[in-house]
């Protein structure tokens, strides 16, 4: 029966590489050679960093007698890799599957669903964990002192790091779904969850090389400290160093480990499929607050942003940048001032490139872009109420205003602030942003109604996949670059105050040109959709 | 209360509504019989204003549609065959956003809630996020938001799927005591024995044509609607 579940997750999991989901039909040979090829490039060209990484690390270590930290430091970042890659792929293929109601329908013990779903899992993170693992093998084998023990002592020690990161994948989805069904704002764990791996991946992608200096200065502080905190780790490193008590202790807590994985997510699958999610639990009092269409738009379309995880994250990063942008550069005034000094660069001058600095951060926010898309099969709602579509199109841009011109504002004075313009730039470089946030809620709403997409089923495909965000933001780009180009043009005969000017006025015809068209042929154009 | 006039309608080649006309009158049911594909969704999108028609005229208390849609939409509810409703509110939210845009005051709304929540079972579940609703649950939410602003012209697709037994007859009572006072009900269904009982009118389409149209009894004489609606058909 387990080979049976198995051989179906399987199928499951790599049905991508043998379907095309979009199209709905079979890949030809040559899609599917060519997938595989593009995975195996992308395996392949991390792999070679990783590499040098490892090479960079492992003989110094070896060399002062810490080859066992080399291993424990390695195997704390593919540890790492595996769970961030695997632990909401855990989560949906344990707790979200669409068919555990029928599967425990069945005459199947939770249990064996359970060790199937973790089939599937521990293959998932051994893709990631293998990118990190194979280079560092490699290296490490390169470097061994102790012969054939040592060689299957380290395979022994892999086996056991894939066993652990399953475990702890499947122990930590257990987690998120507990956590999921208890937290009401799930979009916005989403959101700060995605933002604050994207921050640690930056972080480690540029200090890379000075984390790996500072191991190879200190590794007995290093050293000690991963005894102390990674204890389990610090006893991998040892076993694959040829100490047989480490890995008899590596053993014991993997196995601990895995039988506790298996036996908590058989017990909470039941659990967690019968409980409803986004029901609300106690008694609820009926609050019925009566407000006016404009404020009735705009909230839904509030809910309707943060409702979805995909939509804030890919729709408003502008809005999380800007005053973190603005903050870095008040405390880093003085930096600044060098800066123009330096580059000999007038006040004014400068003025004019924080604001194409800021235009660019703008850009980020496309949030009326997917909207007219992202009504997909609701569409009927807005279409049989007695809504005026200029009221429907105002609260969209509304919500894009209200989510852009507050950072774009604070953004603008921090810039100004450490730049001190001339008087008449205080007033133009704010105007000449807030035109053109009014210009990108305009357009991206004007390109989503000349190309809507409502057959969708998820909405990454409006939001990420579509025509009117990628020519939203690469139309965003394109005017702030040809605004660049025509300044540099005309840097001679137009001063500074000029130009920003001029480009205001622009700005602001194109603004009156795009509302006159929603007006009169957005309206139409809505009502055929 | 509505008038179709040479409603006509195509897809491409394919002529999905051809020349219908029909009219109901306030106070009555008419319900709208075909089989799958016949055209009777068509129809309905046309007269709630989803979709616009090639030709023809549809007036709604006597407004033109296609002239004054906001005017015939105050008058109107619609409720389709699959709601999808806005899943990201919760079952309050989206009757209180409906109130919103039909200008419900705060006590009135709170009352017709109240009211239509204990009579669909529903009064703790209004509170739950819609993307936890079963289909019969969204049914029943759509039908509330629907009678919320008391419309004079109700517009059914298949109102009766996924609704249990309870909440089908609470409906059809609701649909009458509606008819009642002064409304007029369309519904397409595929239960002709419903439609039997409760319609005082019936359209029966075919392949985008009317073939068969006027009071119950007219249509369906001495035999059942089911034996009518098999010989159109065979």
């Amino acid at each position: 029966m387990i080979k049976l579940l198995i051989k179906k997750q399987f199928m499951e999991v790599f049905s991508f590489l043998f379907r095309d989901k979009k199209k709905g039909k079979r890949r030809s040979s040559l899609s599917m050679a060519l997938l595989v090829a593009l995975y195996c490039l992308i395996f392949a060209s991390i792999s070679v960093l990783v590499y040098k990484g490892a090479e960079y690390l492992c003989a110094p270590l070896v060399s002062v007698g810490f080859a066992w930290l080399y291993i424990a430091l390695i195997s704390l970042v593919s540890v790492a890799i595996g769970i961030l890659g695997s632990v909401f792929a855990t989560y949906s293929s344990l707790y979200c599957a669409s068919d555990n109601d029928l599967l425990l329908s069945m005459p199947i013990p939770p249990r064996k669903i359970i060790i199937a779903r973790l089939s599937t899992v521990t293959l998932t993170a051994l893709m990631y964990q293998l990118v990190v693992l194979i280079p560092a093998t490699v290296v490490w084998l390169q470097n061994l002192k102790n012969g054939p023990i040592q060689v299957i002592f380290t395979l022994l020690v892999l086996f056991f790091i894939v066993l652990f990161t399953t475990a702890l994948s499947c122990l930590l989805g257990w987690g998120v779904a507990i956590a999921l069904i208890r937290v009401k704002r799930k979009n916005f764990v989403t959101v700060v969850a995605s933002l604050l791996f994207i921050a640690v991946y930056y972080y480690l992608y540029f200090n890379a090389y000075s984390i790996l200096q500072s191991i190879l200065k200190n590794p007995a502080n290093i050293g000690s400290k991963v005894k102390s905190i990674f204890f389990y780790f610090y006893h991998l490193g040892l076993a694959a160093d040829g100490k047989a008590i480490s890995l008899l202790f590596v053993f014991i807590i993997t196995a601990i480990l895995v039988v506790l994985a298996v036996w908590l997510a058989s017990r909470s699958l039941i659990s967690s499929a019968t409980i409803k999610k986004g029901t609300v639990k106690g008694k609820q009092k009926l609050i019925c607050k009566e407000r006016k269409l404009s404020s009735a738009l705009f909230l839904k379309e509030l809910k309707r942003f943060t409702g979805s995880a995909n939509y804030m994250l890919n729709c408003c990063l502008g809005t999380l940048f800007m005053p973190i942008i603005g903050v870095v550069l008040l405390f880093n005034g003085d930096f600044v001032d060098l800066i123009l000094s330096q580059l000999i660069l007038r006040r004014d001058t400068a003025a004019m490139f924080a604001c194409v600095m800021i235009s660019f951060m703008v850009c980020m926010n496309d949030i009326t872009a997917p909207s007219i898309s992202l009504e997909g099969k609701n569409l009927w709602i807005y279409k049989t109420l007695p809504i005026k579509a200029i009221d429907i199109f105002a609260a969209k841009i509304k919500l894009h205003l209200a989510l852009t011109i507050p950072p774009a504002m604070f953004v603008s004075i921090c810039a100004l602030a450490v730049l001190r313009p001339s008087a008449v730039m205080w007033v133009l470089a704010p105007l000449a942003v807030l035109l053109f946030v009014l210009l990108t809620a305009l357009a991206g709403l004007w390109l989503n109604l000349r190309a809507p997409k409502l057959d969708w089923t998820n909405d990454v495909v409006p939001i990420k996949q579509s025509a009117s965000v990628t020519i939203a933001m690469f139309g965003g780009w394109g005017t702030v670059i040809a605004l660049v180009v025509v300044y540099k043009l005309t840097a001679s005969i137009l001063s500074n105050a000029v130009f920003l000017a001029l480009s205001s006025a622009i700005l602001g015809a194109l603004c009156i040109a795009l509302i006159c068209w929603l007006k009169k042929r957005g309206a139409l154009v809505f009502a055929k959709l | 209360m509505l008038k179709i006039t040479n409603l006509t309608k195509t897809y491409g080649d394919k002529k999905a509504v051809d020349n219908l006309s029909l009219s109901i009158k306030r106070g009555e049911i008419c319900g709208f019989i075909g089989h799958n594909g016949a055209g009777k969704t068509t129809t309905i999108k046309a007269v709630c204003g989803i979709l616009q028609p090639d030709n023809g005229e549809i007036l709604i208390d006597g407004i033109n549609i296609a002239e004054n849609p906001l005017e015939c939409k105050k008058k109107i509810a619609y409720i389709p065959d699959n709601p999808d409703l806005y899943e990201f509110m919760t079952g309050l939210q989206y009757l209180n956003f409906i109130s919103d845009i039909f200008g419900i005051s705060a006590d009135v709304r709170k009352a017709r809630i109240e009211e239509y929540a204990e009579v669909f079972d529903m009064k703790w579940t209004i509170y739950d996020s819609i993307s936890s609703y079963s289909h019969g649950m969204k049914q029943k939410l759509a039908v509330m938001a629907a009678l919320i602003h008391e419309p004079e012209l109700i517009i059914m697709d298949e109102p009766f799927v996924g609704l249990d037994p309870k909440a089908s007859h609470l409906l059809k009572q609701i649909m009458r005591e509606r008819c009642e006072k002064g409304a007029a009900i369309l519904f397409s269904t595929h239960v002709l024995e419903v439609a039997e009982k409760i319609c005082d009118k019936v359209a029966i389409i075919k392949s985008g044509l009317l073939v068969k149209y006027g009071s119950m009894d007219e249509v369906k004489g001495d035999v059942s609607l089911e034996d009518v609606f098999l010989e159109l058909e065979a």
